[in-house]
């Protein structure tokens, strides 16, 4: 094995109980080539090099053994203070022990390597940091990793890690999956364990994995599963491993595509991205979810409120320690009334049980991640449906109404032939992470989707 | 609110008035609960 940078964690992880390479030397490999690339990137605020080559040194086995993995930097890092991309945040103690997540990703063989650059409070869709500087989009650098984990668009894409943690409250997985070209799995709400990590809305909070493949996304899926005292929503469930079951393919799944709002307003690459999806899964049934976009107006208003709620003493008292951004819709935020808060919260109920009514007929919907390819880095406007619009709130108007009601999504890329990629979400019924990575599987033998490798 | 801030928090406040607007349309008869503690 001599290309570290383009393997995949399964990979890596056989040659190593081979014994065609050391868990050693690939760490060395993979700090030699953070070191190399990450001045460009700008992916990784903190590098645990010492934790890591301790860790490689001790032999780990499993299904990860030896397989570098980074995590976005609101999951606590024992001896580091978890960052959540504020400045605010660099004044708190360093975090006691490890996030669940990292405990369990570790407990498969995996070795932490770093945290990764995220949009402040998680509360972004661009990637874009004002104190720490932009995550770079490894296909461009000119452009966004889209956010707000995005650090861990960019550490995956560009081959830094082949694999890494990040959170999705309103899409901040599947944008930078989307936008970086690699696959996102936002599973279902309450499926992975959030201990050990910052919030931002805890009430549509989801922790998740990136990779380069849809097996290395089954394999981190598994070793993440379980319930776990840390977080209260966390679902008690057996583990219902998904890695054995991605083989048994499409059939017998009933796959529809989501017309009327995820339609309006896409432009050409995610058009053609849906449309090559629809056509490899026989996808001709077109359904429209109900009051999508009142759905997605309802997620804006409780996130806009939580988040407030959450950072109000901070406001009151650090305001100009804020990213301007951020703070700005935060203050917004901290204004709206109560009756907007319960009506949205109502609405979610009859929402949720409208879509899952939609699952009486269909396994699979899927419907594009993000309105347009990754927008230059400092863009503050983008048109859709034929309007000049504000890029930051409205990068996330496909992935918002489905995370609303914590449906599991994994986000597939799809290459383009010239140009950047883009990614279509693969949707399913609460707990059937298992459909839609099949799917993800399915389409990725078939050469539909696929993490193209950026040329440097 | 610092004066330079006001004009970026009120266009913010304006989006999120419009946004919850079209929640507040929505009719729910009185009895329905909201999902405050949401389980998928």
């Amino acid at each position: 094995m001599t290309d570290i940078a383009g393997s995949s964690a399964a990979a890596i992880a056989s040659a190593i109980v081979r014994g065609e390479i050391t868990a050693t030397e690939v760490i060395d490999r993979t700090l030699t080539r953070i070191a190399h690339r990450d001045p460009v990137l700008n992916a990784f605020t903190a590098i645990t090099a010492e934790r890591a080559r301790a860790r490689a040194a001790a032999n780990p086995t499993g299904p990860l053994a030896g397989v570098p993995f980074a995590v976005k930097n609101l999951i606590d890092i024992a001896g580091l203070p978890t960052l959540a991309g504020s400045k605010i945040n660099r004044e708190h103690p360093p975090a006691a022990v490890d996030a669940t997540l990292v405990t369990r990703l570790e407990a498969a063989g995996a070795i932490l390597v770093g945290a990764l650059n995220m949009g402040e409070y998680a509360y972004d869709f661009t990637g874009e940091n004002s104190h720490d500087g932009p995550s770079r989009n490894p296909h461009d650098t000119t452009r966004m990793t889209g956010g707000s984990s995005g650090g861990c668009g960019g550490a995956v894409a560009g081959g830094l890690v082949p694999l890494a943690l990040g959170s999705d409250t309103n899409g901040s997985i599947r944008v930078p999956s989307s936008f970086c070209g690699i696959f996102g799995l936002k599973p279902t709400y309450g499926r992975l364990s959030r201990g050990g990590s910052f919030p931002f809305v805890s009430s549509l909070d989801h922790l998740g994995p990136f990779a380069r493949n849809t097996t290395d996304l089954a394999l981190a899926y598994d070793a993440l599963t379980g319930p776990d005292e840390r977080d209260p929503v966390c679902t008690d469930r057996a583990d219902e491993p998904i890695t054995p079951l991605l083989a048994a393919g499409r059939s017998g799944l009933r796959v529809a595509r989501c017309g009327g709002y995820f339609c309006a307003g896409v432009g050409p690459e995610a058009l053609s991205a849906l449309d090559a999806v629809a056509s490899a899964l026989d996808a001709t049934r077109d359904v429209e979810i109900p009051e999508a976009a009142r759905a997605r107006a309802a997620a804006y208003v409780i996130t806009t409120s939580e988040g407030a709620a959450l950072h109000l003493q901070r406001l009151r008292t650090r305001a100009q320690d804020f990213d301007p951004d951020v703070r700005d819709r935060l203050i917004a935020g901290a204004m709206v009334p109560s009756a907007w808060i319960v009506q949205a919260q109502k609405f979610r109920r009859w929402y949720r049980d409208a879509v899952l009514r939609l699952f009486d007929e269909v396994d699979v919907l899927i419907a594009p991640a993000t309105p347009c390819v990754a927008p230059l880095l400092g863009q503050k406007t983008f048109v859709l449906n034929g309007q000049e619009m504000p890029l930051r709130p409205n990068i996330g108007i496909y992935t918002q109404p489905i995370s609303f009601i914590g449906l599991p999504v994994v986000a597939a890329p799809v290459p383009q032939p010239e140009g950047l990629p883009i990614a279509v979400q693969i949707i399913a019924a609460p707990w059937r992470e298992d459909i839609a990575l099949r799917i993800a599987y399915d389409l990725e033998a078939r050469g539909v989707v696929r993490a193209p490798q950026p040329s440097e | 609110v610092m004066p330079e801030w006001r004009h970026a928090v009120r266009t913010h406040i304006r989006i999120t008035r419009d946004m919850a607007q079209r929640v507040m349309d929505f009719k729910l008869p009185d009895e329905f609960d909201p999902a405050s503690v949401f389980r998928a």
